[in-house]
């Protein structure tokens, strides 16, 4: 199925030293679309997210965005071309308040084709506790309030894509399906594309996503949403053993 | 079964902030406790309480029936326990051997080989824990936690970053461990870890004790469901 050349990783490699973590990786996402990334720790996940972000060079193959070569830009062009990142552990600055944490990537920019104005205004409608707490310092808000600040922080900046790693590490059941259903909501009524990588099989089920299986830095299968439908399928379908 | 931990009344403030309020906990011998709750519940700071990271404004803990909030955590070890904090606490550049080698000062200890098995760390008893998964440290840090064979364990969210594969052979492990005779309290959020493994569950909410009961009891808890699971 085509993916209207939105987001497009052609067999990539990248790694750190000599090692090569990320192995012949290939996967297309379209505009507004959900695509989860999951496996066992250490498979290179986390290295793949940051390899689509700028933050580890691509050694060979390509990454397209929008029909651009995008593989040898730097993470700041790739922000200001629309793509997004959160992640794993949020990176809250603690002594910042939530106003200043969502406003920080605004800062160094110049000129802006967005309304600042109304897109804090959306955020805040999206994530009423952030403006309950907007004058709050970071380090005040639990785990799930600090995932939701992250999340608002990479949405100030109008990404057409955001990077999630883990979102739902350390939050409690009831915030996770918040998080599942705001992310649907973004992607439904902004057609935000999201790629998230995590480990939480409810979360995976919830977002009602296609889902790719990473094992040894490499794409070993791609489920669909309608296979993953229900926490006990998508269990036994990611399960490493059903291999 | 005999009571290993209570606490009676136990207050910890911060300023003017009451992370933990008249908060009552008996465990039994032989239990696998859960301790859950919203973000900010209070969870930790009961965790950093019993180990003896904080020192409660009011209120008692007793260890077999001992008093101990007074005592150190090093001292508390002494007396039989074991801790296990979030995030992996293994000496990075040592390797896995070294780092059970230097935690197997107890004559009651584990065999080691058994426990590399038992925690599938065999093969890399001579690698760096710093070249170890983010599994395998959690792992290891477990083990060490258990590894003399204390009769009561602590763990803080053991299974945060691991895969549902990696959850499920914790949950394995602390059952068969539990059978070898050590209790564990656990604070977790990840809920299939707390159906697999737990015996009984205390729900925090607020720095208040909410609920307590079997998990069954807790996930037909209407209030749990509305302050925690989400789920109606």
């Amino acid at each position: 199925m085509s993916k209207n050349n939105f987001l497009k990783i052609n067999n990539i490699f990248s790694g750190y030293g000599s090692t090569t973590i990320v192995n012949n990786f290939s996967f297309e996402i379209n505009r507004g679309e959900i695509l989860t990334v999951t496996g066992r720790n250490g498979m290179g996940k986390t290295t793949l997210m940051k390899t689509v972000m700028g933050l580890i060079e691509v050694r060979t193959g390509s990454i397209y965005f929008k029909n651009e070569d995008i593989s040898k830009s730097n993470p700041s062009s790739r922000s200001i071309m629309g793509i997004g990142y959160v992640p794993q552990g949020r990176e809250i600055f603690s002594t910042l308040t939530v106003e200043q944490n969502i406003m920080l990537p605004i800062f160094p920019r110049k000129k802006l084709k967005f309304n600042v104005k109304k897109n804090l205004e959306n955020i805040y409608n999206i994530f009423p506790i952030l403006k309950e707490k907007r004058n709050d310092n970071g380090a005040s808000l639990s785990g799930g309030q600090q995932q939701q600040l992250a999340i608002a922080r990479a949405l100030i900046f109008n990404p057409e894509i955001i990077i999630l790693d883990e979102p739902s590490e350390g939050i409690q059941p009831s915030i996770v399906s918040f998080i599942a259903d705001t992310l649907k909501k973004l992607s439904r009524d902004f057609n935000t594309a999201f790629l998230v990588v995590e480990q939480n099989i409810s979360f995976i089920s919830q977002l009602n996503s296609d889902c790719i299986l990473v094992h040894k830095g490499s794409n070993i299968k791609t489920l669909t949403a309608s296979q993953l439908s229900s926490v006990e399928k998508a269990r036994d379908l990611l399960s490493l053993e059903a291999h | 079964m005999a009571t290993i931990l209570e606490t009676k009344l136990l207050t910890k403030k911060f300023g003017g902030f009451t992370a933990l309020d008249t908060v009552s906990l008996t465990v039994n011998e032989g239990e696998i406790r859960f301790i859950i709750g919203p973000n900010g519940a209070g969870k930790s700071t009961l965790f950093k309480l019993v180990i003896g990271y904080h020192i409660p404004n009011n209120g008692t803990i007793l260890y077999k029936n001992e008093n101990i909030e007074k005592l150190k955590l090093h001292e508390r070890i002494k007396l039989g326990m074991g801790v296990k904090f979030q995030a992996p606490s293994v000496f990075s550049e040592l390797t896995v051997m070294e780092n059970l080698s230097l935690a197997n000062n107890r004559e009651k200890s584990f065999d080691l080989d058994d426990l590399l098995n038992d925690f599938s760390l065999k093969d890399e008893k001579e690698t760096l824990a710093a070249d170890l998964s983010h599994g395998k440290k959690q792992w290891l840090d477990i083990a060490l936690a258990t590894l003399s064979k204390p009769d009561l364990v602590f763990l803080d969210e053991p299974t945060a970053g691991l895969s549902f594969e990696e959850t499920k052979k914790t949950g394995e492990i602390i059952k068969k461990l539990n059978k070898q005779g050590i209790t564990f309290i656990i604070v977790g959020h990840d809920m299939d870890f707390v159906k697999q493994t737990a015996t009984k569950v205390s729900v925090l909410h607020l720095g208040k004790m909410f609920f307590e009961g079997t998990i069954s009891e807790v996930l037909s808890n209407k209030g749990v469901n509305n302050i925690y699971l989400g789920v109606s």
